[in-house]
């Protein structure tokens, strides 16, 4: 017999008013806030490919057309100049370079862009490092654009990295909500998960860039919470038309998000064997999510000759497969090298899950450059250790009254990702590219980390659990500040 | 939950309290740099040849500099007598210089030296020359000529297409702390046209006091909720 069984219907039968807890509002309010630190303190283009997303932006709301005319410039002339005045392009990914602080040289730039005002914003638009994504998250921001067009660069580059950061909202309340279908009504818990998607310091810092992740956070946010919803509650209509919707949404967000299909197929088997009703309904409805939005885009990116989803396509169009020399790409990723096995080239300085996932995903900033010492990042191992020993631990110790499919969607969604991020950096690897990953493409799973934190803290004596909580949330707040003050050491002083 | 608030608010006193220990206590002698790495052979000075950087200028009144770091290169000899000068641009009376006692390691042990060249802060643009006074050739480190865009180096009064890698230091360490109200003008620039460094004394006071306030109240609200 599934959970669902058991678990409560829903208690009124008219439409309940939306109020938002009170805990949740005033941690969106800290972590919008915090973002908008990020907003101000990141200098201009130096977050990872901050300059090719802003010339998107541009290009799309300047002509009217997407990226990617080979006839183009990757980037307007512009933008080329603020990048050179400014310096960013010079300081981008190098320690040793600074930005430009020279005043005289910010008013020499203010004079001659109010010069050329008009004259240079639309010639970009050619082949930059982000012509091929989808473009929904570009759209979105098209419009502070457009609002600030009269603005110079930085200005508009504000405005952008403003509007990006608020998606941080629905990240936070994703996890929140996630959390409370996991776990029911307990605000103590579901505030520890939703604080690792407000306050983890690279959720901040990329939330606050003009980066498409920003978005990416926040509808895969979305995709698993409903997954979860359904596995709890029961597959309907409407769950299911939500559910698809939010993977297709994902999908034009960033073509990484393929990775969320088999979970949310899983979810809609089990929901259809759970439910009883009819699978016709559900599975148009699913469809249909699926169609208006992935759908929509893969028609109008045929019409327009564009690639559909070419983070896929390119990695699955190098060399062929070799399933021993992947597994030992794999096992050398995650673990050191047997002697048996050829040496994987690889830019980690140790085992790559430690410099690229986790140091990655807990703090590396600028272009990847900004970095703690080490001591703290194996500080943050041993953390993450203990919480997840005792998150193994509370999950076998309710192992009889868990729904054992919503551990299976939640371990299927970071396995699919994984799955699918290892194998195109084993493609592009074997194509003679460098290392593809970043500790970043493993945020959009925050909202699982934010349920392992309630887990780990649900395993404590109940008087303790809100020292625990207290401790997350002030630990995760420290190395915010020493984050942002390391960022600002590294462009300022 | 009396516990909880307390410890998260004494663990966000100890969290602020700790990055103003580590403001006072970190140091650093830097005043700023070309931002040029150490990349290729910039410039191989023969005995008597002369490489010089220039237009350098001292970005803001808290880059004065009494140090300037380079890189040298030997061929594996003991490296020659140098002399670095530091010129305004339109004179030719240095108003710093120093010389290189000859007999330095080359890169693989001392990757960079630093030359002591006296207080300069003048805001002038500067040419940094450095001559080969020795009897052995020397290679100056640097990179090609687009790492420093704003100056260039030239051998022997000829226009080469590399840059100098050049650093500027002060002559002794100053906390970061100290160095806060020049971070805030410097993160003020190349920014939207309404932002200023009190726009950093915002977020610094929002990050002290607005960010704590909102997390405490998260907390103390689980209850009630």
């Amino acid at each position: 017999m599934s959970e669902t069984a058991t678990l409560p219907a829903p208690a009124a039968t008219r439409p309940a008013r939306i109020r938002l807890p009170h805990p949740l509002a005033a941690l969106v309010a800290a972590s919008l806030l915090l973002a908008l630190i990020w907003a101000f303190v990141t200098p201009a283009f130096q977050s990872p490919d901050e300059n090719s997303h802003f010339g998107y932006v541009q290009a799309l709301a300047e002509t009217g057309h997407l990226p990617g005319s080979v006839t183009k410039a990757p980037f307007s002339s512009e933008q080329v100049a603020a990048g050179t005045a400014s310096n960013s392009d010079q300081a981008a990914a190098v320690l040793a370079t600074k930005m430009e602080w020279n005043p005289a040289a910010f008013k020499a730039w203010l004079r001659a862009d109010r010069s050329h005002r008009g004259l240079s914003r639309g010639d970009g638009g050619g082949l930059n490092p982000a012509w091929s994504n989808p473009p929904l998250y570009y759209a979105i921001e098209a419009i502070p654009y457009e609002l600030t067009r009269s603005a110079n660069l930085f200005s508009r580059l504000l405005a952008l990295r403003i509007v990006s950061l608020l998606w941080l909202a629905l990240t936070v309340s994703a996890a929140w909500l996630l959390a409370g279908e996991v776990f029911g009504r307990d605000r103590l818990l579901q505030l520890s998960a939703a604080s690792l998607a407000g306050l983890a310091p690279m959720m901040s810092f990329i939330s606050a860039s003009v980066t498409p992740d920003s978005m990416l956070f926040a509808v895969w946010g979305v995709a698993i919470w409903l997954g979860t919803r359904i596995l709890r509650r029961g597959l309907t209509t409407a769950t299911a038309a939500g559910l698809f919707a939010a993977v297709g949404v994902a999908i034009v967000v960033k073509a990484s998000s393929y990775a969320l299909l088999p979970a949310a197929l899983l979810v809609l088997i089990v929901g259809l064997r759970r439910s009883g009703i009819g699978p016709l309904r559900p599975l148009a409805a699913a469809a249909a999510g699926l169609i208006v939005t992935a759908g929509a885009w893969y028609i109008a990116a045929r019409v327009a000759g564009r690639p559909a989803a070419a983070q896929v396509t390119g990695a699955t169009s190098g060399p062929g497969l070799n399933v021993r020399q992947l597994l030992s790409y794999v096992w050398q990723f995650y673990l050191p090298r047997a002697p048996f096995m050829t040496d994987f080239p690889t830019i980690a300085h140790t085992i790559p899950v430690y410099d690229i996932w986790i140091k990655g995903a807990w703090a590396s900033f600028g272009w990847t450059e900004v970095e703690f010492r080490n001591r703290v990042y194996i500080g943050l191992v041993l953390v993450m250790l203990v919480v997840i020993v005792a998150a193994a631990s509370e999950l076998w110790r309710r192992r009889r009254g868990g729904d054992r499919m919503l551990v299976a969607f939640l371990t299927l969604v970071p396995l699919s990702l994984l799955a699918g991020l290892h194998w195109s950096e084993y493609h592009l690897i074997i194509g003679g590219q460098s290392n593809f990953n970043q500790g970043r493409y493993l945020l959009p799973l925050v909202g699982i980390a934010g349920v392992v934190v309630a887990l780990a803290l649900r395993r404590l004596p109940p008087r303790w659990r809100g020292v625990g909580a207290g401790v997350v949330i002030g630990g995760l707040f420290a190395l915010q500040l020493f984050s942002l003050g390391l960022v600002m050491e590294r462009f300022y002083a | 939950m009396r516990r909880a608030v307390a410890t998260l608010a004494g663990l966000i006193v100890v969290g602020v309290l700790a990055l103003i220990v580590a403001g006072l206590t970190g140091q650093t002698r830097d005043g700023f740099t070309l931002g040029v790495t150490s990349g290729a052979i910039a410039a191989e000075l023969k005995p008597g040849d002369v490489v010089c950087q220039a237009p350098v200028r001292i970005p803001d009144s808290a880059s004065d500099f009494s140090r300037i770091q380079l890189a040298l290169g030997t061929y594996r000899k003991p490296g020659p007598a140098l002399e670095l000068t530091v010129t305004p641009i339109g004179s030719t009376t240095p108003i710093a210089q120093a010389r290189i006692a000859p007999g330095y390691p080359d890169l693989d042990i001392t990757p960079t030296r630093v030359v002591p060249v006296g207080p300069v802060d003048t805001r002038s643009p500067l040419r940094i020359c450095i001559r080969n006074r020795g009897t052995r050739r020397v290679a100056v480190m640097g990179n090609g000529g687009a790492a420093s865009r704003t100056t260039s180096a030239t051998l022997d009064g000829k226009s080469i297409d590399t840059d100098l890698n050049l650093s500027f230091q002060r002559a002794s360490g100053r906390s970061l702390l100290s160095l806060v109200p020049a971070m805030f003008r410097r993160a003020s620039l190349f920014r939207a046209g309404w932002v200023g460094a009190w726009t950093y004394v915002l977020a610094a006071l929002a990050l002290a006091l607005a960010v704590p306030a909102l997390l405490l109240a998260a907390l103390r609200s689980t209850e009630e909720s």
